[in-house]
């Protein structure tokens, strides 16, 4: 059953598209990763899955329904996490139970929902703190703790782990994992760390200039596409020049799928027009894969197998090339 | 400065001997002047929240007229509500010149137009995530906005005090709509501006030194009111535990 079904969906601030989505839909039960750079319209869209704005054009049906129609009934059963989110004043608790004393819960039942999840993700303790006195990750685990307590059938969350050290990271990545685990439970979220999105689900969702790619966005650069001498170049922040395929020009994004870069110790002579010198910056297990990290002017991933790897004896420092088709550059 | 503190000093006599015109006045001051701003509170706080959370056409423009009304002058106020309130006028009928129920609504006139135009002020300048959250919480639109009312308390409270303010101490309006009747619309203001007149200086010091305890008092209430850790929605026993 899908519970979201996004067809043809526009939202503008202005005269500006930040949401172009023709189709995307979430169905009951998934875990699902939305990664992409910033303005890419990440934010956007969850406020509309979470009907707190409406498309400008193009139809999000909720559970089989318009999401124009019923929309309290709908706000019940989604919350959303945001991406700088506000506490209430008061203290811990006050905060975690918000939404229930929302939802007309009495204060017995209350307690009864909210300390058995506090209690499991270590924020009993502090339910008596006030929020003023919280750091930056606790304030963010009780944001998501306040949600998780609803016990809502879709779960938004927008960037939970954005600024937050590696402990909290963590610790928030096994909360969202868990209840991603639990039976009927919709979990979408937003990323802008590209590593993240891989470490918690096999699909990530693309979004780049508002819309939905399917080029994975690991290598994602800011651009200028120029025409010269017959062929389109993207010009990197730092004067490192991409060839490209492209119809238009101007500002805009590239994205170099981590698959479609060759990795060689020499310049290789083909017919790939990009061939970038580098040097390893580090070595990553990506699932079953190399992710070869390489500083040629701008950061980029390669995948290559553990067999390439252990064959080209990969050393941090060492120089290498890069070689990619104009052709597999894909431009937002 | 004998005359001054001779009257200072007949003053305090006057308030420790708890003389009983005194305090008929005072009290008749508090509780119109707490009636008026009760009044405009339960009507100036809700349409503030309103006006200020919606974006409307003409809104700013309300707005010039709400901070325009601010600066309204008593006799103007008293000159307008004694129109309407006159025997020729439209609530003529309902007999209300000179008696407290004018002073009442006069200084609710006066006030409402203040505590709006502040709360507003206090209500737009509040984090703008507040009323998204309660939302994405689950929270009704009017949940939303009390939760908004109670992230802004402090400044909620202050556009109500300055509003007791302005209604505590005016002297235009009550004079206009109540006339000073002694033992009926009489209050402090009033009463200084009459007892002056008559050389009363020591009553009309005393009763100015009144006016000041009570303002003080009636303020301290307002903050430790808005120092509780007040919460609209949540339920009470989870701020006690």
């Amino acid at each position: 059953m899908k519970v979201y079904e996004c067809n043809n969906v526009k939202k503008y601030y202005g005269e500006i598209l930040a949401l172009d989505i023709a189709s995307l839909s979430f169905d009951k039960g998934g875990f699902y990763i939305i990664y992409g750079p910033n303005a890419a319209g990440k934010t956007t869209l969850l406020n509309l899955l979470a009907f707190l704005d409406r498309p400008d054009a193009g139809t999000i049906a909720f559970q089989g329904t318009p999401g124009s129609k019923n929309i309290h009934r709908s706000i019940t059963d989604v919350t959303l996490v945001m991406q700088t989110p506000y506490l209430f004043k008061g203290t811990v608790l006050q905060n975690v139970c918000r939404g229930l004393a929302f939802r007309g819960m009495k204060k017995d039942r209350m307690l009864k929902r909210a300390q058995p999840v506090m209690e499991k993700l270590g924020l009993w303790e502090l339910y008596r703190r006030d929020v003023s006195a919280l750091s930056g990750g606790e304030r963010r685990k009780v944001a998501v703790v306040r949600s998780l307590v609803l016990d809502t059938d879709i779960l938004l969350l927008d960037e939970p782990t954005a600024h937050l050290d590696s402990i909290h990271v963590t610790v928030i990545e096994q909360i969202i994992s868990e209840a991603a685990r639990k039976a009927g439970k919709t979990v979408i979220m937003t990323t802008h760390d590209i590593h993240q999105a891989h470490r918690l689900v096999d699909d990530v969702i693309y979004l780049a200039g508002g819309g939905v790619t399917h080029t994975p966005l690991w290598n994602n650069f800011k651009a200028v596409i120029r025409a010269a001498n017959g062929v389109k170049k993207a010009e990197l922040a730092g004067g490192l020049e991409v060839y490209v395929v492209a119809e238009r020009e101007g500002d805009g994004s590239i994205a170099i799928h981590p698959k479609d870069i060759i990795l060689s110790y020499e310049p290789i002579h083909s017919s790939a027009l990009n061939c970038l010198k580098g040097r390893i910056t580090g070595v990553n297990d990506v699932n079953s894969l190399v992710d070869v990290v390489v500083d040629a002017g701008a950061i980029f991933h390669s995948f290559i197998t553990h067999a390439s790897s252990r064959k080209m004896n990969l050393v941090m420092g060492q120089e290498i090339f890069l070689t990619f088709k104009a052709s597999a550059v894909e431009v937002f | 400065m004998d005359f001054l503190f001779e009257s200072l000093k007949e003053a305090f006599i006057l308030i420790v001997s708890l003389d009983r015109e005194l305090l008929g006045i005072s009290w008749r001051s508090v509780w119109i002047a707490l009636s008026s701003t009760t009044l405009a509170t339960l009507v100036g706080v809700p349409l503030a929240m309103v006006i200020a959370v919606r974006q409307f056409r003409g809104k700013q423009s309300l707005l010039v007229i709400l901070n325009t009304l601010m600066a309204l002058p008593t006799v103007v106020v008293g000159l307008l509500v004694y129109s309407f309130l006159c025997r020729r006028g439209v609530l003529g009928d309902l007999e209300f010149l000179y008696t407290p129920y004018a002073m009442i609504i006069g200084q609710w006139v006066l006030a409402t137009p203040l505590i709006m135009a502040l709360a507003v002020s206090a209500v737009q300048g509040a984090d703008e995530r507040i009323g998204i959250t309660a939302r994405t919480l689950g929270a009704s639109r009017i949940q939303a906005l009390l939760s908004i009312a109670g992230e802004v308390r402090t400044g909620i409270i202050a556009a109500v005090v300055a509003g007791f303010g302005r209604v505590f101490a005016e002297v235009g309006v009550s004079m206009m709509l109540g006339g000073n009747i002694k033992n009926y619309t009489r209050n402090i203001t009033t009463a200084i501006a009459f007892e002056t007149s008559r050389g009363e200086f020591a009553l009309a010091l005393a009763l100015g030194i009144i006016l000041l305890l009570c303002a003080f008092a009636i303020n301290l209430i307002f903050q430790a009111l808005s120092r509780l850790n007040w919460n609209p929605v949540a339920a009470p026993a989870l701020r006690a535990r």
